[in-house]
């Protein structure tokens, strides 16, 4: 925990600040402002992360654990604890397959004491959202048991291979564990067996689930347990759960020795009549044909149900890979230098001109419809910041609605991929391929 | 002891017979008809073959209500297993029943008599009751069991995964009991699954604060017996384990229940229970003054829950070993009172009894329960002592400690992957880790690139494309995009126009020989891959012609589809043919050429084996 603040003194010494006294309303009265300001200041502070490139395991194996016991019946967070849960649970399923294709997801709900298989550990999301939304239909009952989830946990990551990561989350909403034995032999089980545990809490810090985290991540609780102050929060907590984890120098030490793996790469077929596919029987059109044994099925990624082949495709590893080499933090330009450019280099729309005609400025541009020049112009009531941000390596600059699609989304930057593109390739073509390529995985 | 019996009886579909022998102390069922192809080898499997249940091992046995159509007996063994055998009539059944229960109250009581600690007793024929008592129980689920082979090895966890899932029971049915796969063979490519079902099957409940989960109802309907003046009435479902749980936790619960029950009546006995003060007092919940007093309930109010007085308590308490750091007396020194204080509020004599009496019963009750569980009982002072001091630590103010992760150097600048020395970065790129294999790999990867004819660029930029290729490609993107929307046009319209009804029979035919056809690929294929040459040499063949069985039968389908309208002209079949043939021609391709890999591989390991002279090569199936 943090205990020191900015000033020096611990934080409890601080004067208070009260929330609304940040805002403060303009000459006019209004507070439009003030809120694009915040807007702003927001969207920056989701720039700034941690660009050290860490040693991550990509191909992951999650177990979502979902409390159903009574405590999730409280109405503390809107409508139930239970439905918000289940609601937060499908979004991090949809998250967690877009961030890590190569990677394998289970749920296991916790319900009167035991353990409740909710999905197997699988790659596809429809399945587990199915097996959610069924979830919403049923009632939370009894006690959950912590013991119980982890050692089925335990026992549906068992067979992951050592490339693997196997990882639990855990969504606990009640302060009690009803277990059937000594749970703290079980949580000497997962270290010993690699297994990281990660909790959110919905009510208040239990000292069980701190152990637990502090003990299946060398000693790292902070990062890894945390307790919700407000909806908002709940769901950063979890969708925290999406980033792979970094591989720790201690657990690296011990399985070091990289080991090659084998995946196919099938091209999709088109087909003018159906035939079945081999991972649902099913008749359907078009799909794609397993390289090794030659079987079609419905949907990349998946495990070929025929001779076991991973079968991905390369935008999936090239979109696993973001988490590998994170794009750099873009920095800000001060007004010195923002006579280079005059519109962003993505968007192309222009950027607010130099502080001496501001005011002038804004309201001209106050009654433009597009989003983007309205919030780039805000960027002037800041003082120092010009609205633009430049990419360390290729030095154009971009808006700051290009600069979080490109960190969050895209995880590429468009001046270098264009830079690359067009300084050694006389037509442009394969730098521009590559670029496409990944972009169209998201679009 | 009975005769012994031999009644006809249906097990998992089967026709058959179920003996009991009392001579060899077994209930017996066998099939009546032998099994489809008793060449097998594989007969003595649990499925095809016969089902022996010791008596012994028999913890229940439940009859299918008389109301019900079906006559079904379920047996449960001690191991957890469940046995269902239809009878096929009524009083079969019954008399079946009569000899089984008498049987085994015989063979299990001679047991007992035989070992003290036999594990059946006759109060454990609910199977819950036996293993929730039992003390020496420590960890949930054991360790042991859950490695492939012992899952491979478990039948009767096999046996009944199959009974929970129908799917796979069919799957199993078609190429385990019809087309011959060793069942090892169906299961090795399921141990997780079978995992899961293992893991499912044995956790347990742990203690729990019993009374907190019994919540009365209260109603206020005036129909029944005794209510209070019959305005409200409580209604309390109770179960047969609720109630031994509430005597395990609460002896005094157990106690009053035993000096007054057979002057009252049960369900008395319990309505009264949870209308009195000893009841809110046993939940920690406040005693108020118009609590209904209650003659019997009230004597026993001033027990503790263990049923003992204060003074029994006081004496036990002065022979018990008190840890030396909550000890009062030895602590003198570091009383904080002597600076002043106030006593804590568990330590003031006068105010606050009644909170203070439901702090207690709260602390008391869940030292028991986690008591209970992790039998701390046996631990000595000194450890307690050393737990204690660990639990008081104030993790808060400990410093956090710093994760080290493992940093990834790279070369950022994007260039470099589009420079000439992209085989220098890559090595730079790699793991320090001496990877022998993925540095050879790497290096010949870069090899085979630079050698072949300059860079990729250069290929690229030089492939000049002519007109015709352009319209080829044009053309082919224009086909995909109308068909694709013509399945998102079906897909709108709620239906497949492209599977006519008409040949339901045969896509149902199509699809069972198509799902174990996909079935045998998967067990050649982790076979053939397996490494394993002791699997490859003993398997493999076997795969292989189910695998070229597995193609006949698919074509057997299409030859019965199309000669059942052979009413049509021969152009118009042909034409039919070859459109069913289209659902599963991929499937035939596949199956053509996992067989031909395997032949390839045969030829290519005899012509090692000739070329070499020698005996002591490589297996046939090991992955090159």
């Amino acid at each position: 925990m943090e205990l020191r603040s900015t000033a020096g003194g611990y934080i409890w010494e601080d004067s208070i600040q009260r929330s609304w006294d940040v805002v403060q309303e303009d000459a006019g009265g209004s507070l439009a402002g003030v809120v694009a300001e915040l807007v702003q200041a927001g969207k920056r502070k989701r720039l700034h992360y941690d660009t050290t490139p860490l040693q991550r395991g990509i191909i992951r194996h999650l177990i979502l654990v979902l409390d159903l016991s009574m405590s999730m019946s409280e109405k503390d967070l809107r409508p139930t604890r239970y439905q918000l849960s289940v609601s937060y649970a499908i979004q991090f399923v949809t998250d967690y397959f877009e961030q890590n294709p190569i990677s394998q997801l289970g749920i296991i709900g916790m319900r009167d004491g035991l353990a409740n298989l909710v999905s197997q550990l699988g790659g596809n999301p429809t399945e587990h959202i199915g097996a959610l939304q069924a979830l919403r239909k049923q009632e939370p009952s009894g006690d959950p048991s912590l013991q119980n989830a982890l050692e089925m946990a335990r026992g549906a990551l068992y067979h992951v291979p050592s490339h693997g990561t196997k990882e639990v989350v855990i969504i606990f909403g009640s302060l009690l564990s009803c277990d059937p034995g000594d749970i703290h032999k079980t949580v000497g089980i997962l270290k010993a067996e690699h297994v990281r545990v990660c909790i959110v809490g919905l009510a208040a810090e239990v000292a069980i689930c701190k152990e637990i985290c502090r003990r299946t991540n060398d000693g790292d609780s902070t990062s890894t347990y945390g307790v919700i102050l407000n909806e908002q929060h709940f769901k950063e907590l979890l969708l925290a759960s999406c980033t792979p984890p970094a591989s720790t120098k201690q657990k690296s030490s011990a399985s070091l020795g990289s080991d090659l793996m084998r995946m196919g790469f099938p091209s999709r077929i088109v087909e003018t009549s159906p035939s079945f596919c081999a991972c649902h029987s099913r008749l359907s059109k078009g799909g794609y044909i397993c390289p090794r044994c030659k079987v079609k099925v419905c949907s990349l990624p998946t495990e070929c149900p025929a001779c076991g082949l991973t079968l991905i495709l390369s935008t999936h590893l090239a979109r696993s890979y973001h988490h590998l080499m994170p794009l750099r933090n873009w920095d800000e330009v001060d007004w010195n230098d923002a006579k280079q450019a005059s519109s962003c280099f993505a968007c192309q729309l222009p950027f607010p001109t130099a502080p001496s005609s501001a005011p002038r400025l804004r309201v001209s541009v106050s009654g433009s419809t597009t989003n983007v020049t309205a919030t780039a112009a805000s960027g002037i009531a800041t003082g120092g910041a010009s609205g633009r941000f430049r990419c360390p390596s290729c030095k154009q600059m971009f808006c700051i609605d290009c600069d979080l699609f490109a960190h969050e989304i895209l995880h590429n930057c468009p001046g270098c991929e264009a830079a690359a593109g067009g300084r050694k390739l006389s037509n442009g073509q394969a730098a521009t391929e590559v670029s496409m390529a990944t972009t169209s995985a998201y679009a | 002891m009975q005769a012994p019996i031999s009644v006809p009886a249906l097990y998992s579909g089967k026709k058959g017979t179920i003996r009991v022998s009392s001579g060899r102390n077994v209930v017996e069922w066998s099939p009546s008809v032998a099994p489809i192809d008793s060449n097998g080898g594989n007969g003595g499997g649990p499925v095809n073959g016969t089902v022996v249940i010791r008596l012994d091992e028999i913890a229940g046995l439940q009859a299918s209500p008389a109301t019900h159509a079906k006559a079904r007996l379920r047996i449960t063994t001690t191991a957890q297993t469940q046995f269902t055998f239809e009878v096929p009539t009524r009083a079969n059944l019954e008399a079946l029943k009569a000899v089984l229960a008498s049987a085994n109250a015989a063979s299990s009581s001679s047991s007992a008599t035989q070992s003290p600690s036999a594990p059946l007793t006759p109060a454990a024929t609910t199977p819950g009751a036996a293993s929730k008592s039992d003390p020496t129980r420590k960890l949930a689920i054991p360790t042991k069991g859950l490695s492939d082979a012992d899952l491979l090895a478990d039948r009767a966890l096999q046996i009944s995964f199959l009974k929970s899932n129908g799917d796979l029971q069919q799957q199993f049915l078609d190429t385990v009991v019809g087309q011959q796969l060793p069942p090892d063979e169906f299961w090795r490519t399921r141990i997780p699954l079978l995992r899961m079902h293992s893991l499912v099957l044995a956790q347990r409940r742990g203690p729990y604060n019993v009374l907190a989960t019994v919540k009365p109802v209260t109603t206020t309907q005036s129909e029944a017996t005794g209510g209070g003046g019959g305005t409200a009435q409580v209604k309390v479902s109770l179960s047969p384990d609720k109630i031994r749980d509430i005597f395990l936790q609460y002896p005094v619960v157990r106690r009053a229940y035993d000096e007054n029950v057979p002057p009252l009546v049960e369900t008395t006995f319990w309505s009264r229970f949870f209308l009195s003060k000893l009841c809110r007092k046993l939940r920690g919940e406040r005693i108020g003054l118009n609590d209904a007093p209650d003659n019997v309930m009230d004597k026993y109010l001033d027990l503790d829950e263990d049923g003992m007085t204060a003074e029994q308590r006081e004496l036990e308490n002065e022979n018990a070993k008190i840890m030396r750091f909550v000890d009062v007396e030895a602590n003198e020194m570091d009383d904080s009172q002597r600076a002043g204080n106030r006593p804590d509020i568990t330590m003031r004599q006068t105010t606050h009894k009644d909170t203070l009496s439901i702090i207690r019963t709260i602390n008391k009750l869940s030292q028991k329960i986690v008591e209970s569980v992790e039998g701390e009982a046996q631990q000595t002072l000194e450890e307690q002592e050393q737990l204690k001091l660990r639990e008081l630590a104030l993790e808060d103010l400990e410093p956090v400690t710093e994760v080290s992760h493992v940093e990834l150097h790279l070369h950022r600048s994007t260039d470099s992957l589009y420079s000439s020395t992209a085989g220098k970065d890559l090595d730079a790129a790699a793991p320090d880790a001496n990877d022998s294999r993925a540095s050879k790999v790497l290096e010949s990867m870069i090899d085979s690139l630079s050698n072949s004819s300059g860079s990729v660029h250069e290929m690229l930029s030089s492939a000049v494309p002519s007109s015709s290729t352009i319209s080829h490609a044009q053309s082919q993107v224009f086909n995909l995009i109308h068909s694709r929307r013509r399945t998102e046009e079906n897909r709108h319209n709620g239906g497949d126009s492209d599977t006519p009804v008409s040949d339901a029979v045969t896509l149902r035919d199509m699809k069972l020989s198509h799902t174990t056809a996909i079935e045998f690929l998967h067990h050649f294929w982790s076979a053939l891959l397996s490494g394993e040459p002791s699997r490859a040499v003993s398997a493999l063949p076997l795969l292989v012609t189910s695998v070229e069985k597995s193609k006949t039968r698919l074509e057997a389908v299409l030859d019965r589809h199309v000669s059942s309208n052979a009413s049509q002209d021969p152009a118009k079949l042909a034409q039919e043919k070859k459109r069913v043939q289209g659902y599963v021609q991929i499937t035939l391709d596949a199956l053509q050429s996992a067989a031909r890999t395997y032949h390839d591989l045969v030829k290519e390991q005899q012509a090692a084996l000739t070329a070499a002279q020698s005996e002591n090569t490589t297996p046939a199936g090991t992955p090159r």
